[in-house]
């Protein structure tokens, strides 16, 4: 499912916006923004227009949160009465009528270029679909090698053997576990639906087609397999690819799955 | 030139809402949606939602808010804010410092209003 074009539009304007931030400061304000309006329709699988747009006016002009930012680095007001807002934001503290210090956060230098995560990169999606579509005609190329012929009538086990050791296929699936990118139902669809739909095909290439004796409804299961995983696959490589343009994952995700704490910026 | 309620809204907000932000996580780790609206809900504390994201930015690289995502049950991982150490340091000296300072703004003001 694309991103709505409203939100498109916001976020790019936001971009825009900020323009005069530091990289990484605007990456990160945009990145978060778009998480916030995808939590925010979470519960809303097809957001109408009037929907969407109640959440980008709960978010606000692009132009204001620009002027937040610009406002939090903006430089040192001295002037004689300066008010509260204006007060030094980048000074270590600011004296009270009590003698203690209000602590003012320390300037941090701005860090250099943003540096993307390699498992959040645009071209994780495409590379993870290739990887699984060489890997479900990866038993096929070793069977063409007679390799099942080699084991004789154990096809099941030659055929456990060609998923266990399929390269591609299993390659795919860590990709899927470990990028941020894919949701916790698609990681869990492509797992489980990865060696069925290799199992299936594996079975209709290489048995039915050859044995008249297998009955139609194993065949009609096997393709029922294939063509789901296909369709699944298919879904949840535009889900992650959305989520790139949407902005989701920026940080390091829990790794396979498994929350955690670990990833602080 | 006599300023509007919404500049001294303004004002007060930029000296005290990063500490808002820092009294909220020191309750609990909060995703964005999650802390901005428990910052909006009794009091209108943020301008708009939008707005959060910058001064967490900034939060963030002081080094008193960090992030972790966390799985969800209904949908993607969530980026989950919470307070550091030094961030609770600053907030327990904000605290320290807020209700005499409250005090002495109202004792003035209250004279002023007399």
């Amino acid at each position: 499912v694309n991103p709505p074009l409203a939100v498109i539009r916001y976020l790019a304007e936001l971009d825009a916006a900020l323009a005069g931030r530091h990289a990484p400061d605007r990456d990160q304000i945009v990145t978060q923004i778009g998480e916030h309006i995808t939590e925010a329709l979470r519960d809303t699988p097809e957001p109408s227009d009037a929907e969407i747009a109640a959440v980008l006016a709960e978010l606000g002009d692009p132009l204001r949160i620009a002027d937040e930012a610009a406002g939090a680095a903006r430089p040192p007001d001295r002037r004689e009465g300066a008010s509260l807002a204006t007060s030094p934001r980048t000074e270590p503290g600011v004296s009270t009528t009590s003698g203690a210090s209000v602590p003012r956060p320390p300037v941090v230098p701005a860090p250099g270029p943003p540096v993307v995560p390699l498992l959040r990169r645009p071209w994780i999606p495409k590379v993870t679909a290739s990887l699984w579509v060489v890997g479900v005609l990866w038993p096929l190329l070793l069977t063409s090698w007679n390799r099942l012929d080699a084991v004789g009538n154990e096809t099941i086990h030659a055929a456990v053997a060609l998923v266990a050791t399929n390269i591609p296929l299993v390659a795919s699936i860590v990709l899927v576990l470990c990028s941020p990118l894919y949701r916790p139902s698609g990681r869990v669809l492509w797992t489980m639906l990865s060696p069925l739909v290799v199992f299936a095909t594996l079975f209709v290439s290489r048995v039915s087609l050859y044995h008249r004796d297998v009955p139609w409804i194993v065949n009609a299961v096997c393709a029922a397999l294939t063509t789901s995983g296909a369709l699944a696959v298919v879904v949840i490589t535009r889900r992650a690819r959305d989520r790139v343009i949407l902005g989701a994952g920026s940080e390091v995700a829990p790794p396979c799955g498994v929350p955690s704490e670990g990833a602080v910026t | 030139m006599v300023p509007g309620e919404d500049e001294i809204e303004t004002n007060l907000r930029r000296g005290t809402l990063e500490f808002c932000v820092l009294g909220v996580l020191a309750e609990g780790p909060a995703y964005g949606l999650e802390l901005a609206r428990r910052l909006g809900t009794d009091v209108p504390l943020l301008v708009s939602e939008g707005t959060l994201y910058p001064l967490l930015a900034r939060l963030r690289r002081s080094g008193w808010v960090r992030t972790s995502w966390q799985e969800s049950s209904s949908g993607p991982p969530r980026r989950y804010h919470h307070l550091t150490s030094d961030g609770r340091a600053a907030l327990d000296t904000f605290l320290q410092v807020w209700s005499p300072f409250v005090a002495a703004v109202n004792h003035v003001v209250k004279g002023a209003v007399t």
